[in-house]
Protein backbone atom coordinates (compact mmCIF):
# COMPACT_ATOMS: atom_id res chain seq x y z
CA UNK A 1 0.00 0.00 0.00
CA UNK A 2 2.54 2.37 0.90
CA UNK A 3 4.57 1.39 -2.48
CA UNK A 4 1.18 2.57 -4.21
CA UNK A 5 1.23 5.95 -2.55
CA UNK A 6 4.91 6.47 -3.26
CA UNK A 7 4.01 5.38 -6.92
CA UNK A 8 1.23 8.45 -7.34
CA UNK A 9 3.70 10.53 -5.55
CA UNK A 10 6.87 9.91 -8.50
CA UNK A 11 4.05 10.39 -10.63
CA UNK A 12 3.18 14.24 -9.49
CA UNK A 13 -0.57 12.77 -8.75
CA UNK A 14 -0.60 12.88 -5.41
CA UNK A 15 -4.60 12.35 -4.41
CA UNK A 16 -6.39 13.76 -1.34
CA UNK A 17 -8.10 11.62 0.99
CA UNK A 18 -9.03 13.52 3.74
CA UNK A 19 -9.93 17.18 3.68
CA UNK A 20 -11.38 18.17 7.20
CA UNK A 21 -10.80 19.52 10.54
CA UNK A 22 -12.19 16.57 12.41
CA UNK A 23 -9.55 13.34 12.80
CA UNK A 24 -9.28 11.14 10.10
CA UNK A 25 -11.55 8.24 9.36
CA UNK A 26 -10.02 4.93 8.84
CA UNK A 27 -9.93 4.62 5.61
CA UNK A 28 -7.14 7.60 5.26
CA UNK A 29 -5.08 5.17 7.93
CA UNK A 30 -5.64 2.75 6.14
CA UNK A 31 -5.02 4.18 2.87
CA UNK A 32 -1.24 5.16 3.36
CA UNK A 33 -0.89 1.62 5.43
CA UNK A 34 -0.40 2.36 8.27
CA UNK A 35 -2.27 2.39 11.45
CA UNK A 36 -4.99 4.69 12.76
CA UNK A 37 -2.76 5.51 15.85
CA UNK A 38 0.26 6.27 13.93
CA UNK A 39 -1.87 8.36 11.67
CA UNK A 40 -3.49 10.07 14.30
CA UNK A 41 0.10 10.75 16.15
CA UNK A 42 1.54 12.02 12.76
CA UNK A 43 -0.84 14.16 12.53
CA UNK A 44 -0.77 16.09 16.09
CA UNK A 45 3.00 16.09 15.31
CA UNK A 46 2.89 18.12 12.44
CA UNK A 47 0.06 20.67 13.66
CA UNK A 48 2.11 20.38 16.97
CA UNK A 49 5.25 21.56 15.29
CA UNK A 50 3.63 23.70 12.92
CA UNK A 51 1.59 26.05 14.89
CA UNK A 52 -1.69 24.85 14.66
CA UNK A 53 -4.59 23.85 16.68
CA UNK A 54 -6.29 20.10 16.75
CA UNK A 55 -8.99 22.18 15.28
CA UNK A 56 -7.33 23.15 12.44
CA UNK A 57 -8.09 21.81 9.20
CA UNK A 58 -5.62 20.09 7.25
CA UNK A 59 -5.16 18.20 4.03
CA UNK A 60 -3.59 14.40 3.17
CA UNK A 61 -2.67 13.61 0.69
CA UNK A 62 -1.69 9.57 -0.82
CA UNK A 63 1.64 10.48 -0.35
CA UNK A 64 1.31 11.18 3.44
CA UNK A 65 2.09 14.97 2.64
CA UNK A 66 -0.02 17.25 5.03
CA UNK A 67 -0.56 20.81 4.17
CA UNK A 68 -3.00 23.29 5.98
CA UNK A 69 -6.02 24.39 4.68
CA UNK A 70 -4.63 27.18 1.80
CA UNK A 71 -1.95 24.06 0.76
CA UNK A 72 0.79 25.27 1.95
CA UNK A 73 3.51 22.17 3.27
CA UNK A 74 3.16 21.07 7.00
CA UNK A 75 5.35 17.89 7.02
CA UNK A 76 4.84 14.21 5.68
CA UNK A 77 2.83 11.60 7.73
CA UNK A 78 5.28 9.15 6.92
CA UNK A 79 8.67 11.07 8.18
CA UNK A 80 6.64 10.58 12.05
CA UNK A 81 6.14 7.02 11.37
CA UNK B 1 13.98 16.87 41.71
CA UNK B 2 10.83 16.93 39.78
CA UNK B 3 8.64 17.48 42.53
CA UNK B 4 5.19 18.50 40.94
CA UNK B 5 2.34 15.96 41.67
CA UNK B 6 -0.49 14.70 40.32
CA UNK B 7 -3.08 12.11 41.57
CA UNK B 8 -2.34 8.60 40.41
CA UNK B 9 -6.24 7.65 41.19
CA UNK B 10 -6.38 7.06 37.60
CA UNK B 11 -3.18 4.73 37.07
CA UNK B 12 -5.59 2.27 36.20
CA UNK B 13 -5.48 -0.60 33.57
CA UNK B 14 -6.32 1.51 31.11
CA UNK B 15 -2.24 1.59 30.31
CA UNK B 16 -2.16 -1.49 29.22
CA UNK B 17 -4.73 -0.72 26.83
CA UNK B 18 -3.12 2.39 25.30
CA UNK B 19 -1.34 3.18 22.24
CA UNK B 20 0.37 6.06 22.01
CA UNK B 21 0.51 9.17 24.61
CA UNK B 22 2.42 12.04 25.70
CA UNK B 23 1.64 15.97 26.14
CA UNK B 24 3.42 18.61 24.51
CA UNK B 25 3.78 22.28 25.54
CA UNK B 26 3.83 24.72 23.39
CA UNK B 27 4.48 28.68 23.54
CA UNK B 28 3.91 30.30 19.96
CA UNK B 29 3.17 33.51 18.48
CA UNK B 30 4.55 36.15 16.08
CA UNK B 31 7.10 37.89 18.48
CA UNK B 32 8.10 35.04 20.29
CA UNK B 33 12.06 34.37 20.60
CA UNK B 34 12.77 30.87 21.48
CA UNK B 35 15.60 31.96 23.41
CA UNK B 36 13.63 33.62 26.11
CA UNK B 37 11.66 30.85 26.77
CA UNK B 38 14.06 28.16 26.70
CA UNK B 39 15.83 30.34 29.62
CA UNK B 40 12.79 31.16 31.54
CA UNK B 41 11.72 27.17 31.28
CA UNK B 42 15.69 25.80 31.77
CA UNK B 43 14.70 23.50 29.31
CA UNK B 44 15.93 22.57 25.81
CA UNK B 45 12.95 22.23 23.38
CA UNK B 46 11.98 19.47 20.85
CA UNK B 47 11.74 22.05 18.46
CA UNK B 48 12.00 25.82 17.77
CA UNK B 49 11.91 28.91 15.60
CA UNK B 50 10.94 32.35 14.88
CA UNK B 51 8.72 33.65 12.62
CA UNK B 52 10.11 33.44 9.02
CA UNK B 53 13.16 31.53 9.89
CA UNK B 54 13.60 28.45 8.55
CA UNK B 55 12.49 24.46 10.03
CA UNK B 56 13.36 21.46 9.72
CA UNK B 57 9.73 19.64 9.42
CA UNK B 58 11.36 15.80 8.23
CA UNK B 59 13.24 14.34 5.45
CA UNK B 60 10.23 14.14 2.53
CA UNK B 61 9.21 17.53 3.47
CA UNK B 62 12.36 19.32 4.23
CA UNK B 63 12.81 22.91 5.16
CA UNK B 64 9.58 24.99 6.01
CA UNK B 65 9.93 28.56 6.94
CA UNK B 66 7.90 29.63 10.48
CA UNK B 67 4.56 31.37 9.53
CA UNK B 68 4.45 32.28 13.45
CA UNK B 69 7.04 31.23 16.03
CA UNK B 70 7.42 28.27 18.01
CA UNK B 71 8.95 27.39 21.05
CA UNK B 72 7.64 23.19 21.51
CA UNK B 73 8.28 21.02 24.25
CA UNK B 74 7.14 17.58 23.74
CA UNK B 75 7.64 14.62 26.23
CA UNK B 76 7.31 11.55 23.64
CA UNK B 77 10.69 10.14 23.94
CA UNK B 78 11.22 11.53 27.13
CA UNK B 79 9.06 10.26 29.44
CA UNK B 80 8.42 6.25 29.50
CA UNK B 81 5.65 5.91 30.14
CA UNK B 82 1.90 4.76 29.03
CA UNK B 83 -0.20 6.73 31.44
CA UNK B 84 -0.80 10.57 30.28
CA UNK B 85 -0.67 11.29 34.21
CA UNK B 86 3.09 11.04 33.80
CA UNK B 87 3.72 12.65 31.10
CA UNK B 88 1.74 15.68 32.94
CA UNK B 89 3.73 15.37 35.92
CA UNK B 90 6.67 15.56 33.74
CA UNK B 91 5.18 18.79 32.33
CA UNK B 92 4.53 20.31 35.67
CA UNK B 93 7.38 19.64 37.20
CA UNK B 94 9.56 21.66 34.51
CA UNK B 95 7.02 24.32 35.35
CA UNK B 96 7.60 24.66 38.89
CA UNK B 97 10.28 21.89 39.96
CA UNK B 98 9.74 22.63 43.66
CA UNK B 99 8.01 23.69 47.01
CA UNK B 100 10.88 26.33 46.79
CA UNK B 101 11.18 26.48 43.21
CA UNK B 102 8.55 28.20 41.18
CA UNK B 103 11.27 30.83 38.86
CA UNK B 104 10.33 28.41 35.90
CA UNK B 105 6.81 29.58 35.85
CA UNK B 106 7.34 33.20 36.79
CA UNK B 107 9.96 33.29 34.43
CA UNK B 108 7.48 32.48 31.71
CA UNK B 109 4.48 34.73 32.65
CA UNK B 110 7.38 37.35 32.33
CA UNK B 111 7.84 36.42 29.11
CA UNK B 112 3.97 36.84 28.35
CA UNK B 113 3.88 39.98 30.29
CA UNK B 114 6.80 41.44 27.80
CA UNK B 115 5.14 39.70 24.53
CA UNK B 116 1.31 39.49 24.51
CA UNK B 117 0.49 37.45 21.32
CA UNK B 118 1.96 35.06 22.75
CA UNK B 119 -0.17 31.75 23.40
CA UNK B 120 1.08 28.42 25.70
CA UNK B 121 -0.83 25.59 24.94
CA UNK B 122 -0.95 22.36 26.98
CA UNK B 123 -1.85 19.68 23.86
CA UNK B 124 -2.52 16.06 24.69
CA UNK B 125 -2.08 12.78 22.99
CA UNK B 126 -3.56 9.89 24.22
CA UNK B 127 -4.88 6.79 21.79
CA UNK B 128 -6.28 3.52 23.27
CA UNK B 129 -7.19 0.23 21.89
CA UNK B 130 -10.88 -0.19 21.11
CA UNK B 131 -13.60 0.52 24.01
CA UNK B 132 -10.33 1.62 26.23
CA UNK B 133 -11.82 4.09 28.88
CA UNK B 134 -9.98 7.92 27.96
CA UNK B 135 -7.46 9.49 30.59
CA UNK B 136 -8.87 12.41 32.68
CA UNK B 137 -6.92 15.68 32.82
CA UNK B 138 -6.52 16.00 36.82
CA UNK B 139 -8.09 19.24 38.28
CA UNK B 140 -4.43 20.40 39.42
CA UNK B 141 -3.20 20.53 35.82
CA UNK B 142 -6.01 22.86 34.67
CA UNK B 143 -5.51 25.09 37.58
CA UNK B 144 -1.69 24.91 37.34
CA UNK B 145 -2.19 25.93 33.92
CA UNK B 146 -4.48 28.76 34.47
CA UNK B 147 -1.36 30.66 36.58
CA UNK B 148 0.31 30.76 33.51
CA UNK B 149 -2.42 31.48 31.72
CA UNK B 150 -2.67 28.68 29.12
CA UNK B 151 -4.90 26.63 27.31
CA UNK B 152 -5.27 22.37 27.17
CA UNK B 153 -6.39 20.58 24.58
CA UNK B 154 -7.13 17.25 24.06
CA UNK B 155 -6.54 14.92 21.25
CA UNK B 156 -8.17 11.49 22.55
CA UNK B 157 -9.57 8.66 20.71
CA UNK B 158 -9.71 4.82 19.69
CA UNK B 159 -9.02 2.30 17.17
CA UNK B 160 -12.20 2.25 15.52
CA UNK B 161 -14.30 -1.01 15.65
CA UNK B 162 -13.27 -1.39 12.13
CA UNK B 163 -10.33 -1.22 12.64
CA UNK B 164 -10.27 -3.25 15.72
CA UNK B 165 -12.27 -6.23 13.68
CA UNK B 166 -9.28 -6.18 10.91
CA UNK B 167 -7.00 -6.69 13.52
CA UNK B 168 -8.48 -9.64 14.98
Amino acid sequence: MRALAGEGAAAGMARILWDRSANPAPYVSRQLGIEEWQLRNAIHRIKGRGGLADADRVIIYDDGKVTDAHGEDLGNVYDEI
Amino acid sequence: MRTAKISATSTTKSEGDTRKTYAMLRVSGDSLDPDEVTRALRIVPTIAYRKGEKYFAGERTGELVGRTGVWCLSTEGIVASDNLHHHLSHVLGLLIPGRQDIDPLLHLRAVLARRNDLRVLLSCFWHGRAGARRPAIPRSVTELLKLIPADIETDFATDSDESARRRA
